[in-house]
């Protein structure tokens, strides 16, 4: 068992002697409560990732921690853009799973009466669940416009303005994405599933700012979010097969050269590359393939909530105010500039499970909410809602611009079913105002609310370390759940 | 003989599988029928459509295992595609071990039948095949 050291308030390191091979010490931001019941896997794989090459700083772990695969869910680390390598296992198997956040004019008042037709219209309009299909035909020369341009696709084919591309990170498109570097099974397993939202913890949420939910009024004016009772939809997804695809596909190819990088692993799920290599080079050109169609995912999503919210209200999405607030990715690796060790420096920054956190000023925050810092999108449970943040110039200068995405689970799903059955759980969630569509009942109890951490413990960790600072919560209306 | 259980003893947010088989060809059979079990639930449907062909080279079992069930995985997301019964052969050649056969599956009908769970993917964590006194066993953690 490693032994964690308090370094100061919220703060837990395991320094580089605590196990052989570890180059920078691993540090676990958390609370006196979410430390003491931190699983030991999660210590052992963030103390694993600090043994990687090329890694800086520190291995940082985020206060939603839970043990992944390689690297542990909540998992940040930057390599060296020169010598560090890139890992799969540091990404996830859902490339650019990710978040957005759609405001409207609408209060809580008015959409409650037509909850019932609109969540069906929801659930109708937005495929989800198992084997789900996309309404939208791609052929191959399409889904390669897809995978090279991500949300512009969507801009040229109608479904985005500009004022989404300008509230999604990087415009919604990540350069360097070299469709070649996909393989034919990945692309014939996304080119079918185009603004679909897929299944398990991904989601589509109608929420609404309850009384005393909104924390710093200036912020959440700049974001668009100014009054108690206020509606918002919350969008949970990523990548779908064509990500799924491209990762089983490079951990395969970095576990069998493995030993060509001269790299021991400690856990197949961490296998790597060096940046520079080939097989480096290869897999961050098919990440960017899958970041992109992710982030044309949310935003087919967003064209689908906005027709289905014009045929249940009679207005168009412009007057219902339906406009992105942010759209932003928690698994994914982005080339970005800190300083380090007092020089300028060129990092590949892995965030598995955690969200960048760009505080005021940053030039790649949309000129709208600069003077604030970036909206940082957390979700909860489908029983406790989700939380709205601004990035901070603490996360950048000291934690690579990261904070958290979650509240993360502390449950398994078979204790979870243990619990609670999903026709129960839906009928309480009714009598409490929370209306669930789904198709599958087991899967709903597996995602029962008390199977997460409570997000407001989580949220109060990440104000308190000042990793980005807590602008509104949200309260669940209705969800679907695929 | 063959069996599984569906099991979360190494994850939280995931799903895994308990196997065994007396030979290599039933503890790849029974990783198959308990992936689709965790996929699709209990399923009686067994009439199959037809048949694909297989062929597989790893440097180690676990890899294989890891490849087969990615395979079918891709082959139900990809093609709707549930596999009802394989007629495998699993041999090592050289330095590497070599899956060659046949799947019949049939079509999976979305609209009308139930599912559970969507696999995003097979993970290596825990993954290690074991025989104790003639039994082959394994722990196979999905990422859901």
């Amino acid at each position: 068992m490693i032994e964690l050291n308090p370094v100061s308030k919220g703060i837990w390191e395991a320094p580089v002697e605590a196990k052989s091979g570890m180059l920078v010490p691993a540090r676990i931001l958390s609370s006196e409560a979410l430390i003491a019941g931190i699983d030991q896997a999660v210590v052992d794989q963030i103390t694993n990732v600090a043994c990687l090459p090329g890694i800086q700083r520190y291995a940082l772990c985020m206060p939603d921690a839970h043990r992944g695969y390689g690297f542990p869910i909540g998992g940040v680390a930057a390599f060296d853009a020169n010598d560090g390598v890139i890992s799969p296992g540091g990404i996830g198997f859902d490339i650019n799973c990710g978040m957005r956040i759609i405001r409207t004019n609408l209060t809580v008042a008015e959409v409650r009466p037509r909850l019932e037709p609109l969540i069906e219209e929801l659930f109708n309009t937005v495929p989800s669940g198992v084997g789900s299909r996309g309404f939208i035909p791609l052929n191959k020369e399409e889904f390669r416009k897809v995978m090279t341009d991500g949300a512009r696709w969507c801009m040229a084919r109608g479904y985005a303005d500009d004022d989404d591309l300008d509230k999604t990170e990087s415009g919604g498109c990540v350069e360097g994405a070299d469709p070649d570097a996909v393989s034919d099974q990945a692309k014939k397993r996304g080119v079918d599933q185009m603004g679909t939202l897929g299944s398990g913890n991904h989601y589509l949420e109608i929420e609404f700012l309850d009384d005393g939910g909104l924390h710093d009024p200036d912020t959440g004016n700049a974001f668009g979010v100014d009054r108690a009772g206020q509606v918002v939809i919350a969008i949970h997804c990523g990548s779908r097969g064509l990500g799924h695809q491209i990762a089983t596909d490079y951990l395969r190819l970095f576990v069998a050269n493995a030993s060509k990088y001269s790299l021991k692993l400690r856990d197949r799920e961490l296998a790597a590359a060096p940046i520079h290599s080939a097989d480096g080079q290869a897999y961050y050109s098919a990440m960017a393939c899958a970041a992109n169609s992710a982030y044309a995912n949310r935003q087919v999503i967003t064209s689908q909530v906005r027709k289905a919210f014009e045929r249940i209200f009679g207005l168009s999405w412009e007057k219902l105010g339906l406009n992105t607030i942010y759209d932003v990715a928690h698994n994914i690796a982005r080339f970005e500039k800190y300083s380090i060790d007092g020089k300028a420096k060129r990092v590949l920054v892995h965030r598995k499970g955690a969200t960048r956190s760009f505080g005021p000023q940053n030039p790649e925050v949309p000129a709208a909410y600069r003077g604030v810092g970036q909206p940082v999108i957390v979700g909860g449970s489908m029983e406790s809602g989700s939380a709205l943040f601004a990035g901070t110039a603490v996360s950048e200068s000291d934690y690579f611009g990261s904070t958290l995405h979650g509240s993360g689970r502390v449950m398994s799903r078979t204790q979870a079913l243990s619990k609670i059955r999903g026709d129960r759980l839906k009928s309480d969630l009714a009598e409490r105002g929370i209306i669930v569509k789904t198709g599958h009942l087991k899967g709903l109890a597996e995602e029962a609310g008390f199977a997460y951490k409570n997000i407001d413990d989580v949220a109060a960790a990440v104000d308190s370390l000042g990793i980005s600072s807590l602008v509104a919560r949200f309260h669940p209306l209705a969800c679907i759940k695929g | 003989m063959r069996q599984f259980r569906i099991s979360d003893r190494f994850t939280t947010a995931d799903i895994g599988l308990d196997i065994i088989g007396d030979s290599l060809l039933e503890l790849f059979a029974a990783a198959m029928e308990g992936m689709f079990a965790i996929i699709l639930g209990p399923c009686v449907e067994k009439d199959s459509k037809a048949s694909f062909s297989i062929a597989l080279s790893a440097e180690t079992l676990e890899q294989l295992l890891v490849d087969w069930l990615s395979e079918l995985l891709y082959r139900f997301d990809a093609e709707l595609q549930v596999p009802t019964a394989c007629r495998l052969e699993i041999d090592r050649v050289g330095e590497r071990y070599m899956l060659a056969g046949s799947v019949q599956f049939r079509d999976f009908e979305r609209e009308k039948e139930p599912s559970e769970h969507e696999i995003k993917a097979i993970t290596y964590y825990k993954l290690q095949i074991i025989e104790t006194n003639g039994i082959l066993s394994c722990h196979v953690v999905f990422d859901l």
